[in-house]
């Protein structure tokens, strides 16, 4: 009885401590962590889908959109648990598209989706992939310029889903569940996008207008 | 000291964990297509192996024979999500490379190998010192089959040269899982024969 006891408080001490001390250190490094995804995973996606509207740049041009897309965050308070982070992308300095980004549950776990809105028309303007984890070489091909390029300008009353559940998305053969992970990232934003468009433009200092 | 000498030096050669002791294959093949890949990895796990095998043999007498192991991968586990949670946001772009394979260490078999086979029989400092060889023979094993396969597979050496490309039409196989188990092969056969030419000489 009494080594049992001991068996139990050891492991549970044991456990307990480990647990105190990456807690320490998960406070220490979610900032910097966080600060990473977005500058290596949110900021390249949205610049992906700047670069649809306003042509590929080079690298350096490219460089200058990223550093500029960064001052382009806003947040959007719309009851959630958190305030939701969206980016404003301009066109000529006047606010042409909305990103945001929603996830689709993925082969390996959840698949982060960025979505440029046109704010004119409520059509896609872009798709851009921010994290995942799915097998690389199969899954990862959502990432592929040749299976992006089908949002391009995508119709608002498109049904986000692949074409195998009625929608209107080609998958890409071999990965239909990363595909189909893309695709409910996208039906999940547009609702959002639709639902709180006007708080979202709000928030930027535009006069909701246009095509509902 | 000689003995403490002895304990870090048999990892490196005599008992060099991919190459003589075959363990810690998964993440040995997956990685290691890259040098970088490889030189991170190993670092990783060189971390960790000292760590726990370092606080392993410090709590060797209270931990109770019959929930070690429990007790060894707690430990284990709390080591690697560090390492996790540190490269994350301070190596980001390794952790992207590395991705699964830095969680996966937890299971590494080295690393518990180490633990039970070593440090729950040894002291502090002799657990240390087999950790630190153990460790830097594994990531010198990890660099050593990574530096071949980028070198042949990319014809690159990114961390070194950066993008300078020295093969204009790399072995793009090596480059695949097939390529890392012909390197790894390779590399196997090359110190068993090393091993024998030096065992006749002696």
């Amino acid at each position: 009885m009494k080594n049992s006891i001991r068996m139990v408080v050891v492991l549970s001490l044991i456990s307990l401590l480990s647990g105190l001390a990456l807690g320490g250190l998960h406070g220490l490094t979610y900032e910097r962590a966080q600060n990473n995804i977005l500058k290596f995973k949110k900021i390249p996606a949205v610049a992906d889908i700047y670069e649809v509207m306003a042509g590929k740049l080079p690298p350096a041009e490219r460089e200058a959109i990223e550093e500029g897309l960064l001052a382009e965050k806003r947040f959007v308070d719309v009851g959630e648990k958190q305030p939701v982070l969206f980016f404003v992308i301009r066109k000529e300095g006047e606010p042409f598209a909305v990103a945001l980004e929603n996830y689709g549950a993925g082969f390996g776990g959840e698949l982060g989706v960025m979505i440029g809105f046109e704010i004119e028309s409520g059509n896609l303007l872009g798709v851009g992939i921010t994290t995942m984890s799915e097998t690389p070489g199969i899954g990862t091909k959502v990432r592929d310029e040749s299976f992006l390029k089908q949002f391009h300008a995508m119709g608002k009353g498109t049904v986000f889903k692949v074409k195998k559940d009625g929608g209107g998305i080609d998958a890409i053969s071999g990965a239909t569940i990363s595909s189909r992970a893309v695709a409910q990232g996208i039906e999940l934003a547009e609702g959002f996008y639709t639902t709180h468009r006007e708080a979202i433009l709000a928030a930027i200092d535009v006069v909701p207008g246009g095509a509902q | 000291m000689t003995t403490l000498v002895r304990e870090f030096t048999k990892g490196l050669w005599d008992e060099i964990p991919l190459f003589r002791i075959v363990l810690g294959l998964c993440p040995a093949l997956a990685v290691t297509t890259s040098l970088e890949n490889g030189l991170g990895m190993g670092l990783s796990a060189t971390f960790v192996l000292i760590c726990s095998n370092g606080l392993i043999s410090a709590l060797r007498n209270i931990i109770p024979d019959e929930v070690r192991v429990a007790c060894y991968i707690v430990v284990i586990a709390a080591f690697v999500v560090c390492v996790e949670m540190v490269t994350k946001a301070y190596f980001f772009a390794l952790s992207e490379s590395l991705g699964i394979f830095i969680p996966l260490i937890v299971v590494n078999c080295i690393i518990l190998g180490r633990a039970e086979a070593f440090a729950r029989k040894n002291g502090v400092l002799a657990s240390l010192a087999d950790g630190l060889g153990m460790g830097l023979g594994f990531t010198l094993a990890l660099v050593i089959v990574g530096t071949i396969r980028e070198f042949l597979g990319a014809g690159t050496l990114g961390l070194i040269f950066g993008d300078t490309v020295f093969l204009s039409r790399p072995f793009g196989f090596l480059q695949q899982a097939p390529g890392a188990f012909l390197t790894l092969g390779l590399l196997l056969g090359a110190m068993n024969l090393l091993g024998k030419l030096g065992k006749k000489e002696a």
